[in-house]
């Protein structure tokens, strides 16, 4: 029964994949900047076999009540399962509390990957509004304004969020995701200003001015288009990395609360005593590595293709 | 060289004193009192409070809060652990050395190692080496350093128990060893710490260095080498290689970050008493001025790796060194 439902998953990633494969063989014969990235893109098979898994992962997530074989929070039976190795009934084992380890890592999927996605959204967002101004203003504001970067920069991420942490105590998820989100800009802010820099003296955005264009026009169809490529490349990589801080900050106890299950707080629950309970950490690290690397892999494949100095002339 | 030293070291305290601000407010935010429990505490006596309160300037207004904090910092009194029941300087002082001892021996292996990927994979543009490592520092990069190092435990000291599962030494036994028994035992127990940073880092630099590798392999300069005849192992060794180590030097003050960051999950997983643990039980106890402290601890390293970067960049490329004077 089990086996059907995941055969109908696989099935069904698989069906979006190819429509998507689709979507993106017609975008590829549009040309334009895009559609070349996306045709050189679509011939990158590392990348093409990454964003299958992440497909496949991301539907895992999306029907995750038809896909775990248990209730990920039941405690089936305190006495007689806790803490059991793999089995035919349990593939990945049980947990110190009797809960089947393959259901919460399936549910851990949906929260560690919508944690990671908002907080990047949010990251993204933030980190593009304030470099787009810092560079398009210049002068004084954009040295303090990047003096400031240079500061927050400075204090390493972890150390930043575990005083967050430490001041404000444990947090709801959304306070999580909004903490990831608000300490994750900086360096894109950078990225994004140095691109506006360069894009500011461009003959387009002069002549633009010079034809009497507002700022407002300005910036939103010369500088921010210019801009983007950049930000989804580094979006998609920043994404595995704030998987793996909010694994590590579940694994310390401060992230993703109990009872809810996200991968890092999974490997957290086995790695009090790993050597008898391995099964309950070395599942949800591969869950986490997978990911990651998948993520990591579409973003090199994204800054290969979008990258002009790699255009060969055909 | 002079002035490069003297510019960055006066933007070094600027952005000290922003993240120092940075942190202040943060704990101004916050919800609770910077004393934590001395304050509900019924047997802290009410005068010992206000000393204290008197001490770190808390009863002030926030802007001779500020001033005061500010101060205190500059002459490195970074207040009281209550927790600790010390100050914080001094668990600071036992703690550090520990932390910079497992950096250290990681960021020297993590450099050579990272270097050594990274020109092979350049040089062999394509080949299955270049691939399979390829494959391995993605492998490495995409792993968070707590499972890396939890999984390392269980394989070396647990199932093949070659290793010590944590500390920095073997307790009691420890007492009894000659000097050179000693030493022995703490490189014994440094190997599964700093081996797995050195992974985690060494990816990181291995990928940098490749494409470093790559910039410098297609400039005119290395053209004009093979044109004139040199072997390809002379051109890849004095003309690429030499350029190519000039960015690595900025790595530097990146992979500081990333050395914290690592060794506050490693010392967590190893039980090395190091600033990482610190950090986890103060905030364990919300301990706040050990956690700000620390805060400001690592921005103060980062801000110094990078500025040592900058100077280091400059005596070794001779072109910076021109523009700067």
């Amino acid at each position: 029964m089990m086996l059907v439902r995941w055969a109908l998953a696989i099935a069904l990633a698989a069906t979006v994949a190819a429509a998507v494969g689709r979507l993106w063989a017609r975008t590829g014969a549009s040309g334009g900047p895009w559609g070349t990235a996306l045709a050189r893109l679509r011939r990158n098979r590392a990348g093409t076999a990454a964003l299958h898994f992440l497909l496949f992962v991301a539907a895992v997530a999306l029907f995750a009540r038809w896909l775990a074989p248990f209730n990920p929070n039941e405690q089936l039976d305190i006495i007689g399962l806790a803490s059991r190795p793999p089995s035919a009934a349990h593939p990945f084992g049980t947990d110190i509390y009797s809960r089947d380890v393959l259901s919460r890592l399936v549910y851990g999927a949906r929260i560690s990957l919508s944690v990671a996605c908002l907080a990047i959204l949010l990251s993204i967002t933030v980190g593009t509004a304030y470099g787009t101004i810092a560079g398009y203003v210049g002068g004084r504001t954009d040295a303090v304004m990047m003096r400031v970067i240079d500061a927050l920069l400075s204090i390493p991420r972890i150390l930043m969020l575990l005083a967050i942490f430490a001041l404000w105590g444990r947090v709801s998820l959304g306070a999580l995701v909004l903490i990831l989100g608000l300490t994750g800009w900086f360096a894109t802010s950078r990225l994004v200003r140095a691109q506006v820099l360069s894009l500011k003296t461009e003959e387009m955005v002069v002549a633009a001015r010079a034809l009497g264009a507002r700022h407002r026009r300005i910036v939103w169809r010369h500088i921010l288009p210019g801009v983007t490529s950049t930000v989804v490349v580094a979006a998609t990589l920043g994404i595995g990395n704030v998987i793996i801080l909010e694994a590590g900050l579940s694994f310390l106890g401060v992230g993703v609360q109990p009872p809810t299950a996200s991968w890092g707080n999974m490997i957290s629950d086995g790695a009090s005593n790993v050597a008898g309970l391995w099964w309950m950490s070395l599942f949800p690290g591969f869950a986490i590595v997978l990911t990651v690397m998948a993520f990591n892999i579409i973003g090199d494949a994204l800054r290969d293709a979008l990258d002009p100095r790699e255009i060969q002339p055909a | 060289m002079r002035a490069l030293v003297a510019r960055r070291l006066l933007q070094a305290v600027v952005i000290v004193t922003i993240a120092a601000t940075v942190t202040f407010l943060l704990v101004q935010l916050a919800p609770g009192d910077p004393l934590g429990d001395l304050v509900t505490n019924p047997r802290v006596p009410a005068e010992v409070r206000e000393r204290l309160r008197e001490r770190w300037c808390l009863d002030r207004p926030i802007h001779g809060q500020y001033a005061c904090y500010l101060r205190n910092l500059a002459r490195g009194d970074l207040g009281w652990s209550f927790s600790q029941s010390r100050p914080v300087a001094h668990a600071v002082v036992d703690a550090l050395p520990n932390t910079l001892l497992l950096m250290g021996v990681a960021l020297i292996g993590a450099f050579v190692l990272g270097v050594a990927t990274g020109v092979v994979r350049a040089a062999r543009r394509g080949s299955g080496a270049d691939r399979a490592l390829g494959a391995g520092t993605l492998f490495f990069y995409s792993m968070p350093d707590f499972w890396l190092a939890t999984m390392a435990m269980l394989v070396f000291a647990y199932w093949v128990p070659i290793f010590p599962t944590s500390g920095m030494t073997t307790p009691v036994i420890y007492d009894y060893l000659s000097v050179g028994g000693k030493l022995l035992d703490r490189l014994w127990h440094l190997v599964l710490p700093a081996t797995t940073l050195v992974l985690l880092l060494a990816a990181i630099i291995a990928r940098y260095q490749r494409a470093a590798f790559l910039d410098v392999a297609t400039q005119d300069f290395v053209r004009t080498a093979r044109a004139k005849g040199l072997t390809e192992r002379a051109v890849l060794w004095r003309h690429v290689l030499r350029n190519a180590l000039l960015p690595v030097i900025t790595l530097l003050g990146l992979a500081l970050p990333m050395l914290v960051g690592g060794a506050v999950f490693i010392e967590r997983v190893f039980a090395w008493p190091g600033m990482g643990q610190l950090v986890v039980g103060a905030i364990a106890a919300r301990d706040h001025s050990l956690v700000t402290a620390i805060v400001i601890l690592g921005s103060v390293l980062v801000t110094l790796g990078s500025l040592l970067a900058d100077v280091l960049y400059a005596v070794a490329d001779p072109r910076l060194r021109l523009h700067t004077r």
